[in-house]
């Protein structure tokens, strides 16, 4: 409801947020980078694992104390947050029985759920910040915005549109025998506007999604042209550490193993969850120049870098 | 400590209990058992062969047996798939699975509590905080993380060593209280309670680290034979085997322990150092394991029963190889169900075991009430 109107009598049962808000609490870290883009930082008085986060302008009123640590995942931390006394606590559910949304709802907590990070679409996920918009009273600056990263990203997508070979990409790490590709659910999407093949999930089939033997991602890996979000490698030397049966799948061979880390920062976190995010279309740059280096000439990777080493025969 | 002057009647049986076996009828007991010998042979060499042949890729059976025997596959990287993959697999499987079943046995005879496996000692919890430790710690520059980084280990080595260093700790601290305890139980109930406190520090751990990170260590506590490989091999075998062979080697002595201490002791057994014997073999076996493969659940605490059912004995002498064989053969059979044949999706191996073992054991132990006459009561 926007401020100063009556509440409707006819939703008794709904719950009511006063907007714009004036104590905002976030347990995710993916709202900071709209909340800098739109100005709103001060608005924010909470929020969860602020210890790891990238937002410069966050980390600052972090360390002047405006901002307080309310806790994460099953660790929220209760009364931190009834004494912030926030006007909506924004949390993201996983439909587990460890969310912490009922134990906030029981204590009286205007909470609102996000679900940005289960869409498929990289734009889809973008597009959350104008539901974020509603809640601090920027809905045009959101739409503005949205329309901006959109035109990018599809004007990245139409230099693919017509590439006739489309590289294979395989992602993840093997860890005790086993592959988890599913990583993020955006990613295959991200991969085939970039002209490449997530390997992992074919076009029209939905099976893949589910940890695999390692067998079966070798037999992958042998046919993939290149390698992203490798966990948290460094350089080859880690690849080789993790298991060293992939030393001759073509894309170590060929050096083309690619890891999200570059903006990873001192404190552990990695700002291609804030800011990558929120400028989708930075993403899918980097994965262009990747996959097809002529069509970004000059592209200097943002989020992404080469992982460095010697090859094993 | 109290030292109880009366044997503890809750435990030990009032009859040697494996004279259960030589009080069958000797004619049908040796057929039967003549064929159970065939079984325990022959079916996990089965398995084993089903467990080359079956896996995510599908690879003909003449394929997979011409690539075994040094002949050019149809594809080159079946030959890497069969030789790199899945034949060290099967190899950890069968070692691994002895070597936690004769563990779980051990701890079962030492403690006379059918309760007992690997991991009561702590020792496991010893290695989860080991791997923990390097892990979790790995992105905020840990000193666990930096000591192992440190010796040049990173990745799998470094697990494998923290892993090592972690059950080392534990087990060093068990022994030097095995020396000093009296009474069995109070050592059980220190084990157990070590291994809370252990698995705490793993919590505190993992609150305090980044979502990979933890994805990386829950991802190891749901045990695999699959990431062993050939140079891991050439120090988990001969461990491995080393530890199996000195099991052998205090049969007769085990049989004694399960008499009641204090009768054992009439025997002239000398218990403490008996004592400091099996607890160092089960840790050699199951710290070795957990460190190549994660902690197993399962195969070490049912499979020492599946073997006292089917032997119907509680003669170590018998029972020590059997259930080597049947630890085998459970692990291979889990590692054959965790691949959902026919899919190339995998279940953890954990999953497996306990999911559908348990259900085995259970009907098996209803069914003979042979669990009385081993542990009293």
């Amino acid at each position: 409801m926007p401020r100063g109107h009556e509440v409707p009598e006819n939703h008794p049962e709904a719950q009511v947020v006063t907007v714009p808000v004036e104590r905002f609490v976030t347990l995710s870290s993916s709202q900071l980078p709209y909340l800098d883009a739109a100005g709103k930082m001060d608005l924010l008085v909470g929020l969860g694992g602020t210890e790891h986060i990238s937002t410069m302008s966050a980390r600052r009123l972090v360390a002047a104390g405006k901002i307080h640590e309310v806790g994460i995942f099953t660790n929220v931390r209760m009364e931190a947050l009834l004494d912030l006394s926030p006007d909506i606590v924004m949390a993201s559910a996983s439909g587990s029985a460890y969310d912490p949304h009922p134990k906030l709802l029981e204590a009286g907590m205007p909470v609102v759920l996000t679900l940005a990070h289960i869409e498929k679409s990289p734009l889809g996920r973008c597009e959350w910040i104008k539901f974020l918009a509603m809640f601090i009273g920027t809905e045009e600056h959101a739409e503005a915005l949205f329309e901006e990263i959109a035109g990018r990203y599809e004007a990245l997508v139409r230099k693919t549109a017509g590439i006739s070979h489309r590289p294979g990409v395989i992602t993840g790490a093997p860890i005790q025998g086993k592959w988890d590709p599913r990583g993020s659910k955006y990613l295959p999407g991200l991969i085939r506007d970039a002209g490449g093949r997530p390997l992992w999930e074919p076009e029209g089939v939905s099976g893949y999604r589910k940890p695999m033997d390692i067998e079966a991602m070798y037999n992958l890996a042998m046919t993939a042209d290149a390698w992203i979000n490798t966990s948290t490698w460094e350089n080859l030397e880690d690849a080789f550490a993790a298991d060293p049966r992939f030393a001759d799948v073509p894309a170590i061979q060929n050096r083309r193993l690619y890891n999200n880390n570059a903006k990873t920062n001192p404190w552990g976190g990695n700002d291609y969850w804030e800011s990558g995010m929120l400028y989708p279309e930075q993403l899918l740059s980097d994965l262009i120049a990747i996959l097809h280096p002529g069509l970004l000439p000059g592209h200097e990777l943002i989020y992404y870098r080469r992982l460095e080493g010697e090859t094993r025969p | 400590m109290i030292r109880p002057q009366i044997p503890d009647r809750a435990y030990s049986a009032p009859t040697p209990s494996f004279k259960g076996a030589v009080a069958m009828p000797p004619a049908s007991g040796c057929v039967a058992g003549g064929w159970l010998w065939v079984l325990l042979i022959f079916l996990p060499l089965l398995l084993f062969m089903l467990d080359l042949m079956t896996g995510s890729v599908s690879i003909g059976p003449e394929q997979v047996l011409r690539i075994l025997f040094g002949g050019e596959a149809e594809r080159a990287s079946w030959e890497k798939i069969i030789l790199l993959f899945r034949l060290p697999k099967a190899i950890t499987a069968v070692l691994a699975g002895a070597g936690l079943a004769l563990s779980g046995l051990m701890m079962q005879t030492l403690f006379r509590n059918p309760l007992a496996g690997p991991s009561v000692l702590g020792i496991n919890a010893g290695a989860g905080l080991g791997v923990a430790l390097v892990v979790l710690s790995a992105s905020s520059g840990g000193i666990g993380a930096r000591f192992i980084a440190g010796l040049g280990l990173t990745g799998k080595a470094g697990m494998v060593v923290s892993a090592g260093l972690g059950a080392g700790l534990v087990l060093a601290a068990i022994l030097s209280l095995a020396r000093r305890v009296g009474n069995v139980m109070t050592l059980l109930i220190i084990g157990i309670l070590c291994g809370f406190a252990v698995n705490a520090a793993v919590s505190v751990l993992i609150h305090f680290s980044v979502a990979e990170r933890i994805q990386a260590y829950v991802s190891w506590t749901f045990g695999s034979f699959g990431s062993v490989t050939w140079d891991d091999l050439m120090l988990f075998a001969p461990i491995v085997v080393l530890g199996l062979l000195g099991c052998q080697l205090i049969r007769k002595p085990l049989n004694g322990l399960l008499l009641g201490e204090e009768y054992a002791r009439s025997m002239g057994l000398r218990i403490r150092t008996l004592r400091i014997v099996v607890i160092t073999l089960t840790a050699l076996l199951s710290g070795t394991t957990t460190a190549f493969c994660g902690p197993v659940a399962f195969i070490g605490i049912a499979v020492p029963h599946l073997g006292r059912v089917l032997l119907n004995s509680s003669d170590h002498k018998r029972l020590l190889p059997a259930t080597a064989l049947l630890g085998g053969l459970t692990a291979l059979a889990a590692d054959l169900l965790a691949q959902l044949p026919g899919s190339d999706a995998v279940l953890p191996l954990n999953a497996v075991t306990a999911l559908i073992g348990s259900p085995v054991i259970v009907w098996l132990i209803l069914r003979k009430r042979n669990l009385q006459r081993t542990f009293g009561g």
